[in-house]
């Protein structure tokens, strides 16, 4: 940045030259957005360039008659010395960054690169503001911190992973949930958690998205049921990363166990009360116990009536109790969809009939794979449903149909149907359908539950479709074995007369 | 046809009489416990006991293996009774060497015929 002396031959010509780069220099040092300055060893500026002026907003003189420390951040001036001293030995500053304090009280991040000229005791130097950047950096900092912090404080466990399933992070409720420090879990397969050689390929396909259940181990081998869901990331490397959010719920389960042996123990303990009470009515209303009059015997036969809606109810619970446990196992063969349908409308029938439901049945020539016991029970708890919830003369319509290997039942009926929000609560057990016309309806509230796990054993899945005023439609479908149309040899139909798997409508 | 009756509770075993003998026809005596049980079964013969499973003390378990044990027990038929109908109790049974079991409550006008059903197997 020095002009170079040109001992030229004619010295006007010469001269005007000079001039004439001086000119130039200086329009370039004018025009410079970013800070061109000369300072001396003595502290003050020498010459500025008006970036100065319109970047901190002071004039001219101010910053000259003030030594340059003034407009030093205070925090940064330690710093700013240490680096002048360096550059008056003849060190060049490169990239160096200090705060600057601004006339209006604002601060501004530059970044300064100077150089010494020694032997006239000056320092050249041009900055260039950083401001914005530095801002951005801080709050890509706190950002960073903040999710951090949400990550390190979840109470739940979250462990993220590459496409590979390897481990890339770990939280500390993850590090407590397995007992494994974060440093010895990166790297490795998520399987070291499940104990299981190919369970990344089943996270994926069962987890991603959905709230899954799972046994873990712990390092010192203890297993417990973890609750898990994973999701994908974009990881910004355009690779697949998996993000697993994981929650121990052993002692949920304990609880829940703990809820089922109770609910259990006491079903039981009151079947012994009822075998005396049931017994005893019985007897009394058969007549072996000598006739009773009118109106003693419709005494004995309410009670009797509703001893046997209370051993039925026990009964549902008891059997409830054992579905959820996935304990009976399920008597898979090939089965005729129309035996299913003939033995639910002959159990429902008389209840249909004196209800005044007429049920109209499209004929079903399909074959699934399932147990016929435990399908009639689903469809005529459906029945017996459409049938209570439907008014006089509100036909009830059964009917099937094939879709992507599955075979879908439909029963229709035109009660008052279901409202939205109560939709996703009917198949949870002890939920009643408000029947809307304040009728109290007779049940346990276990029946869909029942047929929902039923159908689940079956690989299948249940449903309701209903808008309020124009009925409901309750849908199940379980998988077939043989390719529809094929000829198939039908079994001997046989009456069903069977009150355990029939849920009682009286 | 002659069966003991054995239970705890007076009721279950009165209903059980009723049951058996006046509607069944059948000749019934009865045990409140697995040791009146055993003294009953080896003094009176019957043809069959219907023995509950949940009693203080001896036990139907208990009961069956010692009537099992003795000569002139062992070749009773005995058919067990229990309100517990879980997978578990009802392995239990099975292990056990258990021919039939009824679950509690029993339908007092059909008892007699499920028993002679039983006892042709």
């Amino acid at each position: 940045m020095s002009l170079i002396p040109d001992p030229g031959s004619e010295r006007g010509r010469l001269e005007a030259l000079r001039r004439y780069q001086i000119f130039e220099l200086d329009r370039f040092f004018d025009l410079s957005l970013d800070l061109l300055c000369i300072a001396g060893v003595d502290g003050y500026f020498k010459r500025l360039n008006p970036a100065f002026e319109t970047l901190l907003g002071y004039k001219r003189d101010e910053l000259l008659r003030r030594p340059f420390f003034d407009f030093v951040h205070p925090e940064d001036r330690e710093a700013t010395i240490a680096e002048l001293v360096n550059v008056r030995r003849g060190k060049k500053a490169i990239r160096f960054a200090n705060r600057y304090l601004c006339k209006d009280g604002s601060v501004k991040w530059l970044s300064w690169t100077a150089s010494p000229a020694t032997s006239e005791g000056l320092i050249y130097a041009t900055a260039h503001d950083i401001t914005r950047a530095k801002e951005s950096e801080e709050a890509l900092r706190l950002s960073e911190a903040r999710t951090r912090s949400i990550i390190d404080n979840l109470l739940g466990g979250l462990v993220t992973t590459d496409h590979a399933a390897r481990i890339e992070s770990v939280n500390p409720a993850a590090e407590r949930m397995f007992g494994y420090p974060a440093a010895s879990l990166i790297g490795q397969s998520i399987g070291i958690l499940f104990a299981e050689a190919f369970v990344s390929d089943r996270l994926r396909r069962e987890a991603l998205g959905h709230v899954t259940e799972w046994r873990a181990f712990r390092s010192n081998g203890e297993s417990f049921v973890c609750e898990l869901s994973v999701c994908e990331f974009d990881g910004g490397d355009r690779a697949r990363h998996f993000a697993a959010h994981m929650l121990d719920i052993s002692e949920r389960e304990e609880v829940e166990r703990l809820k089922r042996d109770f609910v259990a123990t006491v079903s039981h303990e009151l079947r012994t009360p009822l075998t005396s009470i049931h017994g005893s009515l019985g007897l009394l209303a058969s007549g072996v116990m000598g006739e009773l009059n009118d109106e003693a015997a419709r005494v004995v036969s309410v009670a009797e009536r509703n001893s046997i809606r209370l051993v039925s109810l026990i009964n549902e619970i008891l059997e409830f109790e054992k579905l959820d446990e996935g304990k009976p196992a399920l008597d898979l063969r090939p089965v005729a969809m129309q035996l299913v349908f003939d033995r639910s409308i002959e159990t429902v029938a008389a209840f249909a009939a004196q209800e005044g439901v007429p049920i109209d049945v499209q004929p079903c020539a399909s074959i699934v794979t399932g147990d016929e016991k435990r399908l009639a029970q689903v469809l005529v708890n459906l029945l017996s449903n459409a049938v209570k919830y439907s008014s006089r003369g509100g036909a009830v319509t059964v009917s099937a149909a094939r879709a992507d290997g599955f075979v879908e039942i439909r029963v229709r009926d035109r009660g008052a149907g279901i409202p939205a929000q109560a939709q996703k609560r009917i198949f949870q057990r002890f939920h009643r359908i408000d029947s809307g016309d304040g009728h109290k309806k007779a049940g346990t509230g276990l029946g869909l539950a029942i047929s929902r796990a039923i159908v689940q054993q079956h690989g299948g899945e249940i449903g309701v479709e209903s808008e309020p005023g124009e009925g409901s439609t309750f849908w199940f479908r379980v998988p077939v074995v043989l390719p529809a149309g094929l000829p198939a040899v039908l079994p001997v139909i046989l009456p069903v007369v069977d009150g355990t798997a029939a849920e009682n409508p009286a | 046809v002659k069966v003991l009756v054995v239970d705890d509770e007076e009721d279950v075993r009165f209903v059980a009489r009723l049951s058996l003998g006046r509607v069944g026809g059948m000749n019934v005596i009865e045990a409140a416990s697995g040791e009146e049980a055993l003294a009953l079964a080896r003094s009176d013969r019957p043809d069959c006991i219907l023995l509950d499973m949940m009693m203080p003390g001896m036990d139907g378990a208990a009961t069956f293996r010692v009537l099992q044990a003795m000569p002139e027990t062992a070749s009773i038929p005995i058919i067990f009774i229990t309100a517990k109908s879980m997978t578990a109790e009802l392995q239990r049974l099975v292990e056990l060497g258990a021919r039939a079991v009824i679950i509690k409550p029993f339908n007092p006008m059909t008892l007699a015929n499920e028993i002679t059903a039983i006892l042709s197997l």
